[in-house]
């Protein structure tokens, strides 16, 4: 009797892993990254939402921000820096006006080569340091409620390192202070409620470093640490196909099936030998000379462009173009990869922001700008006073990103709210399946622009799919999970996604017998395509007949 | 622009309003007959926690409750009455519950300083409130 419940329980226990281990398949999600910190505000907050990016990811430096270091040791935590650090404040009102369709990732920057000893010890007073600071800063402005994934690194093996061979990497402290760290995230994630998913990394250049210590110690953490979810790359490559030979040695030679998240992505290394190679006939066929240089060249256009008279986007890219040095459509080939090998979120720079890019370039300058989407330094603004975008790669930003079979997911506490995308084949059926195997929810799309879910648990994870009408082969998936009930009082929102406006009631008590939404007492439905009225109602009614009205005025 | 940080660092300090002693004894209290806007007062005024800066209303008025709340419930202001407010002197006893607020105790007992057709107005030594009529 007893072998037979603990059959039952382990395969029970085996379901629950295969289920954990399967999360973020076919769910490839492309973002927008502030790269170095979240000390420049993010501000483009209305071109974020033009560009349909579904996640933004900012970094921040603990050490140089939050940590008191003498000698080159850490000796005490700056609690009042982190308290009243304004960035952190814009970067979570950042994520306010963005709303649920966009998720936020932070990375922690903690560059170990700033100290004498390297990685801390485990139970050392400079590695609580750390800790002390990381919590203060998760529960300042209540930054932890607001990203959906904590990356507790950036590139260790280039920041950890004590010689530059990245063979006598601090490897096992550094395996030692990740497990460490996940566990306390993962303690405060329960004490507090938090719900983001903690992930290892950034592993930087994975297929070339094959000596790295580094990179096998983060993985194993990763592969063995039940509290993380995940793994972060980088890839900024030195040739096309390295964004391959990196995701390729991650998933078949180190085994990671857990979820591959890439934060940064570029092909800088490749453009820097070229910044001063001269511009050849193509200078003087478009009216420079064949000797002007290619950082002249830039400088000479972000000044064209600061004047209200930017060169066309043509001209840009036919100058780059003509190059046989050029990895052409480079963005969409690694997008290519993150498809095939299940990549989660895709965080490629954003914008070059004006004034905060190098003021003026040089035969030594790193091209890091010619990878952002958008770039006014170079191109100026639209009519509408968004920034013009980078012509080498925007193309395929919009391929990538119209191909997806989803533009918005919101997962709301009892409901999904699922915008499809062009890449969705809306004859299909929706299907989500609970944790134990059953399928909770089955309906057809039925053409329609969007699905929404009703009646779901709060706090829950499902796996969604739309599969194929006819044989029911999987089209598209992703686990989901509805956020937690967060508060005791009922909370009414409204937001906009993909040109509709999705009306929730969050925190609803248990005793709640039905509810009504209204726009100037007439009722209408959770979705709705505007909302035409000044002010909003919910009428909560509960089981002992008693009715909360909760009102709003919206505001446009 | 370190002027306008310093500026955004003192925000938090003053929507939060820390419970003063000055407050706390009822020194320099404030009529609350003299506000206007449904909402919490801090005794003395200086804190203030009301409709036209909360955007958010909640009421039941069989429950006898009534919540401001900002649009994420960051901050919030949850009152339940233990009787109807109908008459000027009535004593009620309030059950507050609230956060990103620090100016209020958790139960207090208040006296109803005024009532027209659609506000009343409650007055105690921790906090002075108008809500609606119920």
């Amino acid at each position: 009797m007893k072998k037979n419940m603990y059959m039952k329980v382990k395969a029970f226990l085996m379901f629950v892993l295969l289920f954990l281990c399967s999360i973020g398949t076919k769910a490839q999600e492309l973002g927008a990254n502030y790269n170095e910190n979240i000390d420049y505000p993010i501000t483009e907050i209305e071109m974020l939402k033009k560009s349909k990016v579904t996640w933004v990811r900012g970094f921040v430096n603990i050490p140089n921000l939050f940590l008191q270091n003498e000698n080159r040791k850490i000796t005490g935590v700056k609690e009042s820096a982190i308290k009243t650090h304004i960035p952190t404040l814009k970067f979570i009102q950042a994520k306010k006006a963005l709303g649920d369709r966009v998720k936020f990732i932070l990375s922690l920057k903690i560059p170990f080569e700033l100290y004498a000893d390297t990685v801390p010890k485990v139970g050392s007073e400079e590695m609580e340091y750390i800790f002390r600071a990381t919590e203060a800063l998760l529960q300042t402005y209540q930054m932890a409620q607001h990203i959906d994934i904590l990356v507790m690194g950036n590139e260790p093996e280039w920041e950890n390192v004590v010689d530059a061979d990245f063979i006598h990497a601090d490897a096992a402290d550094y395996r030692a202070f990740l497990n460490e760290f996940a566990n306390r995230l993962a303690a405060w994630k329960q004490a507090n409620g938090w719900t983001f998913d903690i992930y290892a990394g950034a592993l930087n250049r994975v297929s070339e470093l094959t000596n790295s210590k580094t990179a096998p110690a983060v993985v194993s953490v990763v592969n063995s640490n039940p509290n993380v979810a995940g793994l972060d790359l980088h890839v900024h490559a030195l040739n096309v196909s390295q964004a391959e030979n990196d995701f390729k040695i991650i998933r078949n030679q180190y085994g990671v099936t857990k979820k591959l998240i890439c934060t940064e992505f570029s092909m800088v290394r490749a453009l820097n030998p070229h910044v001063a190679d001269a511009l050849g006939a193509w200078g003087t066929q478009n009216g420079y000379t064949s000797v002007m240089k290619i950082y002249e060249y830039l400088n000479r256009i972000a000044e064209k462009a600061s004047a209200g008279t930017p060169v066309s986007a043509e001209e840009f890219k036919s100058l780059f173009e003509s190059y046989s040095w050029y990895p052409k459509n480079w963005y969409r080939r690694f997008y290519a990869v993150f498809k095939k090998y299940d990549t989660y979120a895709i965080t490629g720079r954003f914008s070059v922001v004006p004034g905060g890019a190098r003021a003026v370039y040089t035969a030594t300058t790193e091209m890091w700008e010619l990878g952002g989407i958008y770039f006014s330094r170079y191109l100026g603004l639209d009519a509408d006073g968004f920034y013009n975008p980078n012509p080498l790669l925007y193309p395929d930003f919009l391929e990538a990103r119209d191909g997806l079979a989803v533009s918005s997911l919101i997962e709301g506490q009892r409901e999904l709210f699922i915008s499809w995308g062009n890449g969705a084949d809306k004859t299909g059926v929706l299907s989500v399946t609970a944790k134990d195997g059953a399928e909770v929810v089955r309906q057809p799309l039925n053409s329609e622009d969007y699905t929404l879910v009703e009646n779901l648990a709060p706090g829950t994870s499902y796996r969604v799919a739309l599969l194929k009408s006819s044989d029911n082969s999987v089209l598209w998936e992703a686990d989901v999970k509805t956020k937690p009930v967060a508060g005791e009082f009922p909370l009414l929102k409204y937001q906009q996604v993909d040109g509709y406006t999705l009306v929730q009631l969050l925190n609803l008590p248990a005793d709640v017998a039905s509810c009504k939404l209204k726009v100037d007492g007439q009722e209408i439905d959770i979705v709705n395509k505007t909302l035409n009225g000044q002010v909003l109602t919910a009428e909560v009614t509960y089981e002992d007949g008693s009715v909360e009205t909760l009102s709003t005025t919206i505001r446009k | 622009m370190r002027v306008i940080y310093a500026l955004l660092s003192c925000l938090p300090a003053f929507a939060s309003c820390a419970e003063t002693e000055y407050a706390e004894n009822g020194i320099g209290k404030k009529n609350i007959t003299g506000y206007t806007d449904v909402g919490f007062y801090s005794p003395d005024g200086v804190c203030v926690f009301t409709e036209p800066e909360q955007i958010q209303t909640a009421i039941n008025p069989k429950r006898l409750t009534y919540r401001l709340q900002n649009s994420d419930q960051s901050k919030y202001i949850h009152a339940k009455f233990t009787e109807k407010p109908v008459a000027i002197g009535q004593k009620i006893k309030a059950e507050l519950s609230f956060q990103g607020v620090s100016f209020l105790k958790e139960g207090v007992e208040m006296e109803v300083a005024r009532i027209d057709g659609e506000k009343v107005w409650l007055s105690s030594d921790n906090v002075d409130v108008i809500i609606p009529v119920f």
